[in-house]
This record gives structure tokens, sequence and C-alpha cells, in this order.
């Protein structure tokens, strides 16, 4: 026997108004998911063609790249061509002009270049040795002509009105060597900068050799890498030559041994672990450093095998919802290997008031004392009441140098400890 | 040999006379290296891991001719009269490094490299001259070089490190700008150094940059002396001023209390005496101060759009960075 189904039963009213308030509740988060996703209200405006023909749009990458492990510097920019529009423009479109004079043997079908200093580039042909170029935005703009085995030097736009003139110059060949610790060094990533425009690549051979085509420009920066070993880097001023032979020796990393970074909660912090170089010391470390950004692992360990060696500011940031955190300390990498570990000391509030102006946003800031930088120091900001009155929850024990800043002035420093008993108290008072 | 030798070093000598402003000092050569003398002033070029060459030496007594003896006087008061020839300079504990020259004033020698010897003899003359600036900051304590190399380390030298270093021992930069070299950015001792250099090489270099540490080498380090024009080098600049520039955010566009690291160049430090100031859309943010190179801030909470973001330190303000202001979806109000 199988039972009848039973007829729906009516719902009473109050539950079917109810019901019908959710469902367009849920089509109004709906609207608002697909609105915000859709990035309706984002589209910029896309610049106009130019009448030499359809500009060619690159936007910037969205944000400094970030690195597994040892590897690039973040100043690689790279540029995605995309269909994307540019940004919107803020100011009225100036019109770019020129002609561009071909002194370099060879031919090919001619392109003018702009970039505006937050990346966006956009590209014309040159036709019958001229162009045209309407930019979406005022500048300041670097402009070049660029075929293949030729280009003109990066040229800053500071009158959009003027004629412009660009002359292609041929590029040159730069050769020179990579070796790693044991000798040559096959399969090294080798980049030459100028003072502007992207750079040009290569990668070492066999027997560590490699040749780059530069395109003209002042300044040079070359750098090479590879995986598992320090970057090398050498610079040269306008007025200087590399030589005809330039050899580049990447040296063994120093060793980092490094977490877990856990927070004041005991979970690990997300990261990343950042790494600047300070400047290079010509008595100890002649090599110039390029920043690395160290994701760290989901036990919050930092996914890095080594530091090149060299003089290193390495700071981490902790999440917290009303305040600005982070740790912060020098490391000299020698040919010791380096351990970063966080203390693990209790923690306790600091609290105070900032004697500030009325009216003023008032900043207030904690520093470890001493500054010495010899071990992981914990900083923190926050923005003081109406009142002036702070409390930074969860700071280690330790002393702390307190400064409160606003608009036009600021307080004396306040040294204060963090001890035992997990609370402090300050008075900060104008300077 | 000997004879061909001693016929080089008379005709250095005397090739050397003519066109030196502070005196040709007397280059003779010994068992191990060279000695050079002018009056009460002597300093021994002595072969360390590599042997001075007559060429080397040469340029080495063609630096020391042109420098005055009021600054020589810090070196002989102190006994640092070595000029050691090394493959790699030595440092403390007969340490390598990597660098071009090295003063050890608490062992009382100037360490050079190999890596010196490949410049042109311009820049051994700033090296050495830079050299013999450390010693100068030691002899002007008038005390003996240890209790010399302790005081200057923790105090600084009175009426100069305070114009550029808000800390001696931490290296805390008040600004950026006021230095003749990026290198003098380093610590107060290299500034000093630095500073020296600039004052004998190309006073009106320092005198731009900064007349108040011209002033104190002129009237305290060199005590009057001015550098004639035989012992400048006009191709020799300092650096130009600076201003706070942003490089690349960590996020080009983020929520209001966001996280944004900023990334650039002259910047202050957490070390520094300086502040920095940030503004999102002329809205001030919440900064750290990481390093000279990175800032973290929170961005503040502003509608979304554009927010052009500045750094502002004792230097100046930056040029705007493009940023943008998001704001995420279930954010309805």
């Amino acid at each position: 026997m199988v039972a009848p189904p039973k007829p729906p039963a009516q719902a009473p009213l109050p539950l079917r108004v109810a019901a019908a308030l959710g469902v367009l509740f849920v089509a109004i988060v709906l609207g608002a998911l697909v609105g915000a996703g859709l990035g309706i209200t984002e589209q910029p405006t896309p610049p106009r063609l130019a009448p030499a023909g359809a500009p060619r749009v690159a936007l910037p990458a969205p944000a400094e790249r970030r690195l597994p492990r040892l590897g690039p510097p973040s100043r690689v920019r790279t540029v995605v061509t995309a269909s994307t529009p540019a940004p919107a423009p803020s100011l009225a479109a100036p019109l770019l002009e020129g002609e561009v004079l071909d002194l370099a043997p060879g031919s090919g079908e001619t392109w003018v270049t702009a970039r505006a200093p937050g990346g966006v580039t956009l590209e014309a042909p040159v036709e019958g040795a001229r162009f045209r170029l309407e930019l979406p935005a005022a500048g300041p703009w670097e402009l070049r002509a660029v075929r293949e085995g030729a280009s003109s030097p990066w040229t800053v736009i500071e009158d959009p009105r003027a004629m412009l003139r660009l002359v292609l110059e041929a590029h040159t060949v730069l050769r020179g060597r990579v070796l790693g610790p044991t000798g040559p060094l096959a399969g090294a990533q080798v980049e030459a900068w100028r003072e502007a425009g992207p750079p040009s690549t290569s990668v070492s051979d066999d027997r560590g050799g490699f040749a780059l085509e530069l395109p003209p420009g002042a300044g040079l920066r070359v750098l090479a890498r590879a995986p598992g070993l320090a970057p090398a880097s050498v610079r040269y001023a306008p007025s200087e030559q590399p030589p005809s032979e330039l050899t580049l020796v990447l040296q063994t990393l120093v060793p980092v041994v490094g977490g877990p970074f856990l927070g004041a909660d005991g979970t690990p912090l997300p990261g990343p672990l950042a790494c600047d170089p300070l400047d290079p010391d010509r008595h100890d470390h002649a090599v110039e450093r390029d920043p690395l950004v160290v994701e760290l692992d989901d036990a919050g360990r930092p996914e890095l095998l080594g530091l090149p060696d060299g003089r290193w500011v390495v700071s981490l940031h902790e999440p917290a919802p009303d305040e600005l955190r982070a740790w912060v300390r020098e490391v000299d990498a020698s040919e010791d290997p380096v351990t970063l570990e966080l203390p693990q000391a209790p923690r306790g509030r600091l609290s105070g008031r900032a004697n500030a102006p009325r009216g003023s946003e008032v900043e207030v800031e904690l520093r470890p004392h001493p500054a010495d930088g010899e071990r992981f120091g914990f900083l923190a900001t926050r923005f003081a009441n109406a009142d002036g009155g702070f409390t930074f929850g969860a700071v280690p024990h330790g002393t702390y140098r307190v400064q409160a800043s606003w608009r036009n002035g600021r307080s004396r420093p306040a040294l204060v400890e963090v001890g035992a008993s997990g609370r402090a108290w300050v008075e900060l008072i104008p300077e | 040999m000997t004879l061909r030798l001693g016929a080089v070093l008379a005709c250095l000598v005397c090739a050397g006379g003519s066109a030196l402003a502070q005196g040709a000092g007397t280059l003779s050569p010994g068992a191990r290296g060279f000695t050079w003398t002018r009056g009460n002033h002597t300093f021994e070029l002595r072969n360390r891991s590599r042997d001075w060459t007559v060429a080397e030496a040469a340029t080495i007594k063609a630096a020391l001719d042109k420098l005055p003896d009021v600054l020589l006087d810090y070196a002989t008061q102190l006994g640092v009269t070595q000029l050691r020839r090394d493959d790699r300079p030595r440092k403390s504990l007969s340490l390598k490094t990597n660098g071009l020259a090295t003063t050890v004033v608490e062992a009382k020698w100037i360490s050079f490299g190999d890596v010196l010897f490949q410049r042109p003899a311009s820049r051994i003359y700033q090296t050495v001259t830079h050299e013999l600036g450390h010693v100068a900051q030691y002899g002007l304590t008038g005390r003996s070089a240890f209790v010399a190399l302790l005081e200057v380390r923790l105090r600084g030298t009175r009426g100069f490190s305070e114009l550029s270093w808000s800390s001696n021992l931490f290296n805390g930069l008040r600004r950026h700008n006021g230095f003749v070299s990026a290198y003098a950015r380093t610590n107060h001792r290299e500034d000093f150094a630095e500073s020296v250099e600039f004052y004998w090489i190309h006073p009106a270099e320092l005198l731009r940059v900064n007349p108040a540490k011209f002033q104190f080498m002129r009237d305290v380090v060199f005590k009057q002396v001015a550098s004639p024009t035989s012992s400048q080098d006009p191709t020799h600049r300092a650096i130009n001023p600076v201003l706070p520039v942003i490089q690349s955010l960590g996020d080009q566009k983020d929520d209001p209390f966001s996280l944004v690291r900023i990334r650039g160049q002259y910047f202050m430090a957490f070390k520094d005496g300086g502040r920095n100031r940030v503004e999102y859309r002329g809205k001030k943010a919440l900064t750290l101060p990481i390093s000279r190179a990175t800032i973290y801030s929170w961005v503040p909470w502003l509608s979304k759009g554009s927010a052009p973001i500045t750094v502002e330190t004792p230097d100046g303000t930056s040029t705007p960075h493009p940023f943008e202001v998001t704001k995420p979806w279930w954010k309805l109000w």
C-alpha cells in the first residue's frame, strides 16, 4: 500500500508575506552582487582612436609581483596587452604629432609608443614618417619610436603641443658571461634596463654566455638571476660604457631558517614577508640588491630558500581590526644561516592620552626601544579618540617609544614599558 | 732592477712636484713595500697579501701629495700610518670585505684591495681622502684610537652628527637631503668621511648641498685651510636634492581599511628621526614606517573612486601615485 500524496497545505498569510519579502531581499542582494561583480560602476571610458590608426592599449600589472621563492625583483614591469580600456581621462586629451627620422640600417613597420607613469601604454603606427597619437589624459608621458633592430631613446613629453621629432638609432649588442659558484652557468635569466622603457632579456647558454640587444637610451642596469642563487647586477651611469664583455657572478644564497610566524592569538600570520635591501655598503656589499616579497605557507613559514648576502630589512604585517601593526628587523646576511623568528612574549595593553589641540586628527605610534633592529621589533599605529584617548590592545612585553602626531605638531616622545602587570599608561604632552 | 726602480721613483718624485699644491712627498722603496714621507708625516705602504706595484704606489703618492698637513696630522696623531695592500680590504679581525678600502683605526691601518686599483686615479685620490676622513673623525676626539672608536660610534661628533642624524648608534636619519652622496646616508661616520672628501676635492659641492657641514669641515676639521685648485676635481659632483618617490603599490585598488604596501625611495624608516605622512585623495592615512623603501598604510574611509596617494617626508612631498578606492559588494550602506 502506498499512501496517496497529501495535498499541499495553504500557508497562512503572514508566512506568505514574509516569503515574498525574502524573495525581494534575495533579488536585491543578487542585483547588487551582479552589479558589483561586473564592475558596472567602474567601467572607464575607452580612449578615442587616433586618426593614424587604432592605438593598442596596455595596462600596467595590477600589483607588485609576489614571489613564492627567491625570484625576480618587484621592479620587473610586466605590461599586459589587453583589450581593456585605459583608466578614465582626468584632463583634456592632448594630441601628439610628430615625425620619425630613420637613421638606422634596415627597415620595417614602425610604431610610436607612449607610456604614462602609471604604466598605461599606447601605441600608434607611423605612416609616411609621421604619427599622430591622442592621449587619454594629460602627462607626463614618455614617448619613443620603435621598429625591428632600431628605436629612438625614450623622450619625456613636456609640451604636447610642440611638434615632435623622434630619431631611430640602431640597437647595440651587449655580450657577457654568467658565472655560478662552480663556473659558467647555463639558463640564467639576464635583463638589461635603461632608465626608461621595458628591459631587454636573454638566457645564458651552456657556457654561460649571453647577448642582449640594447636600445638607445640613458643609463644601464644589467641583472642576472637563476633559481637558488643570489642575483647579481651592475649599474652604469649615462656617462659610463659597459665593458666589451661583461661578467656577472651569482653567489650562493645565505640559508634562512624562519617561522612559523604567529599572531597574538597564536594563529599563523598570512604574510607576506617583505625583504628590502638596505643601501649597499661599499665596504662590505658591493652588489646592489632588489627587494623580495615572500609568501608564507599555511603554517606561517616563509617559502624562502635563502637570502642574497647583504643587509636587509625584513617586515611582516600582523592583521588587527582597529590598528596597523607590523614586525620589523634588520638582517645582516653573511655566511651564517639567518634565523627569522618572532619573539613569543606575552602581550599587554598600552593605554594613554594625547593632549593634542581639540579637533585634531591624532595618530599615535609606538616603536620598539631601543631601535637596534637586531631582533624583530613590534610597531603599531592608530588614531586616538576624539578626547585623545587610545589603547593598543596586544603589545608584546617590552619597552616602546610612543609619540603622537597631528597636522602641525607632535608630542614629546615617551618611553613606556609594558611589563609583567600587562598594563601601561602614558600621557603624551605636546613638544 | 734596483737601479731601474730607483730611476722610476726619482722620476715620480720629480714629476709629482710640479702639479702639487700641498707639497710632494718622497716615496722610497723598502723591504716590505714603500715609504712616503713629507715633513713629519710618514706613511708606510706595506705589502700584505699583495705587493705594492710601482704604479700603485705612485698613485697613492699622488693622492697624499695633494692632501694638506692638517688632514694628515690626525693620522699621525693616532698612529694610523700603515697603508696595506691586500687582495680584498680587511676590516676588524682581518675579515675580508668586497669594497675598495677600509680603515681599521684600532689596528692602525688602512687596507686597499685589488678592485680599487682597477679604477681611475681620480677615484683612488677620492678613496684615500675618504679613508683619511674616517681617521680625522676619530682624531678629533683627541683620545687614543680605541677610546676614540667607542666615543665616535656611541656619541658621534658634536656639531656634525646631529646635522643629519637623530641617532648615532642606530643610524637614524633626519632627512634624505643634505648629503653629498647616497653612500653618505649609510651612517654618520660615512657621512663625515664623504664630507671630508668633498670639502677637499670639490668644496663648492659640499657648500651647495649642506652649508653647515661645509662650515664644520672648514672651521673644525681643516682649521680654515682651503683646498687649492690643483687639489680639486670639478667633475666630482655631489648628488642633487631628492623627494620621496612612490614606485609601486602592493595593491592598485582596495577597500577602506585595507593594508596597502607602498614601495618607493627616500621614505623614513622605523629607526629614522623623520616621519612619513601618507594621504589618499588628500585624507591622512594610518602608516607604519618600515624601511626607506617601504611604508605600510591603511586605506582611509573614503568614497569609492580615484584616490591618488602622496607621501610627505621632511624632504617634501611625492608626486601622486594612482590608486582606486573600491567597496565590496556586501557593503550596501
